[in-house]
């Protein structure tokens, strides 16, 4: 299971979370992990961590088109989301 | 208005077009997001950076991953490294071989799985992927 963590906090938190529920379920045998600041709760001993700092610089470009997390979803504890962390521009066709 | 012109060597002539795909989303990237020539060429300049860094530090544990036993392979990301995880499960498709299976569309993390046909790996491409023609 490769999972790229988003550098925006709201969908970090979303995906996290994700990845914390797919560890308690034992989803998944080994995880390959990418992103700055990888929480170490979430990493196993058998998953590859690919931190690359420096990355966060970069950030994700979606960050600076308009989006609807905003507001009070930012004061969830993660986990919680529902309406406020919209999907950023995910393409709905092929 | 902006023009980019890709560089011959961006048309890939490998199967899987890596440098191809990483060119035009470079490109996207300063089409769609930088007003700034310079600040886009420091990002990318640093994105480069940080790919060879990976090369240099990871390739032996991905590559210990890559040879483990396992049949099906996820690729999660939201926001444009959705976009990122899609091309990863194209990848891992077009090397084994794999009958792929995307999950597009409104999930907050999208979802890109692939079960490898890793006995496959070795049957004649155009047979096994037709994507890729």
């Amino acid at each position: 299971m490769v999972c790229f963590l988003s550098s925006d906090p709201v969908t970090r938190a979303y995906e996290v979370d994700l990845v914390r529920e797919l560890n308690r379920k034992k989803l998944g045998v080994r995880k390959v992990i990418v992103g700055p600041d990888v929480p170490a709760d979430i990493v196993t001993a058998e998953d590859v961590v690919i931190d690359s700092p420096g990355l966060a610089s970069v950030a994700d470009d979606g960050r600076r088109r308009p989006r609807r997390a905003r507001g009070p979803a930012r004061s969830r504890s993660s986990g919680a989301c529902t309406s406020g962390c919209a999907p950023m521009h995910l393409p709905t066709t092929e | 208005m902006a023009t980019v012109v890709l560089d011959e060597r961006t048309n890939d002539r490998s199967l899987v077009m890596t440098s191809s795909f990483t060119n035009m989303v470079l490109a996207g990237r300063l089409l769609a997001v930088s007003r700034d020539a310079r600040d886009y060429r420091a990002r990318v300049s640093t994105l480069a950076r940080l790919a060879a860094d990976l090369l240099l530090d990871h390739a032996n544990s991905l590559g210990a991953i890559a040879r483990s036993d396992y049949r099906t392979a996820v690729y999660l990301g939201s926001g444009n490294r959705y976009g990122g995880a899609r091309e990863a499960a194209l990848k891992m498709l077009e090397m084994t071989g794999g009958p792929g299976q995307d999950v597009p569309g409104d999930l907050l993390w999208g979802c890109a799985t692939v079960p490898c046909a890793r006995s496959t790996r070795r049957r004649s491409w155009s047979a096994s992927c037709p994507a890729i023609r």
